[in-house]
């Protein structure tokens, strides 16, 4: 059971770092600087992204106990939820017929629907964890470097992260509502 | 500047999480309840509602 939440953890991580590379790919390649509410759907998912790290962190270091899948699952409930509420508000800013969106759809979809489906399916997922916990055993997990792949992975998006809004906002405070240029190379 | 500062606050939870340090939640929760104030903020300003 406990290579099954592993799993469950490295996919639901990588799932995301996946979303966050593809709005990273849509920047640079498409040219489309992220707005605010973009900028913090980024956020919730780097927040809701520790949760399933949280789990993988601690199956590393010991046998994975209910109480770290309850601490990993609330994480990304908690992330998620603040994420789905803001994908929520841009979806509905474009809602109206006619409306072409921010930015150019990947799939058929904005990024900011693809995140309202991650976000949702995160939720779910976290559910199905927390329920599984019914047939969890203490069990020691086995040494992998899983968990530093993944943790290291994590840590240099946020970093990329970092980088990017503070070369599009340059030191203001806020972000442009529109965002078209990276302020902090002078094109303000 | 403000974005930036909360991913910092989210890599600093990570790597909380990284040491099995007791401040990786609460820093989580911070990082959790300053991303809901900017998004409240950023709907309730008529003057910064972004796209």
């Amino acid at each position: 059971m406990t290579r099954l939440y592993l799993a469950a953890a490295a996919a639901n991580a990588w799932v995301l770092l996946g979303v966050l590379a593809a709005a990273f790919v849509a920047q640079f390649v498409a040219g489309e600087p992220p707005c605010p509410l973009c900028v913090m759907q980024r956020i919730a998912m780097m927040l809701a992204a520790i949760g399933p790290c949280h789990i993988l962190i601690a199956a590393s270091r010991g046998p994975l106990e209910a109480r770290d899948v309850g601490i990993g699952s609330g994480i990304l409930v908690l992330g998620s939820l603040l994420g789905a509420a803001i994908s929520v508000r841009q979806v509905l800013l474009h809602i109206l017929p006619g409306d072409p969106g921010f930015g150019a759809p990947i799939m058929g979809y904005h990024l900011y629907t693809w995140a309202l489906i991650a976000f949702a399916c995160n939720i779910g997922a976290a559910g199905v964890q927390l329920v599984g916990l019914a047939w969890l055993r203490p069990e020691v997990g086995g040494r992998s470097p899983l968990a530093a792949i993944t943790a290291g992975a994590l840590a240099v998006m946020l970093v990329a992260n970092i980088l990017s809004v503070i070369a599009e906002a340059g030191f203001a405070w806020h972000l442009p509502d529109n965002p078209v240029r990276y302020l902090l190379f002078g094109g303000g | 500047m403000l974005y930036a500062l909360l991913m910092a606050l989210t890599l600093a939870a990570l790597a909380a999480g990284w040491r099995r340090h007791a401040a990786q939640v609460p820093l989580f929760l911070l990082a959790l309840v300053v991303t809901a104030w900017a998004f409240a903020s950023d709907i309730t300003d008529a003057l910064s509602i972004s796209l």
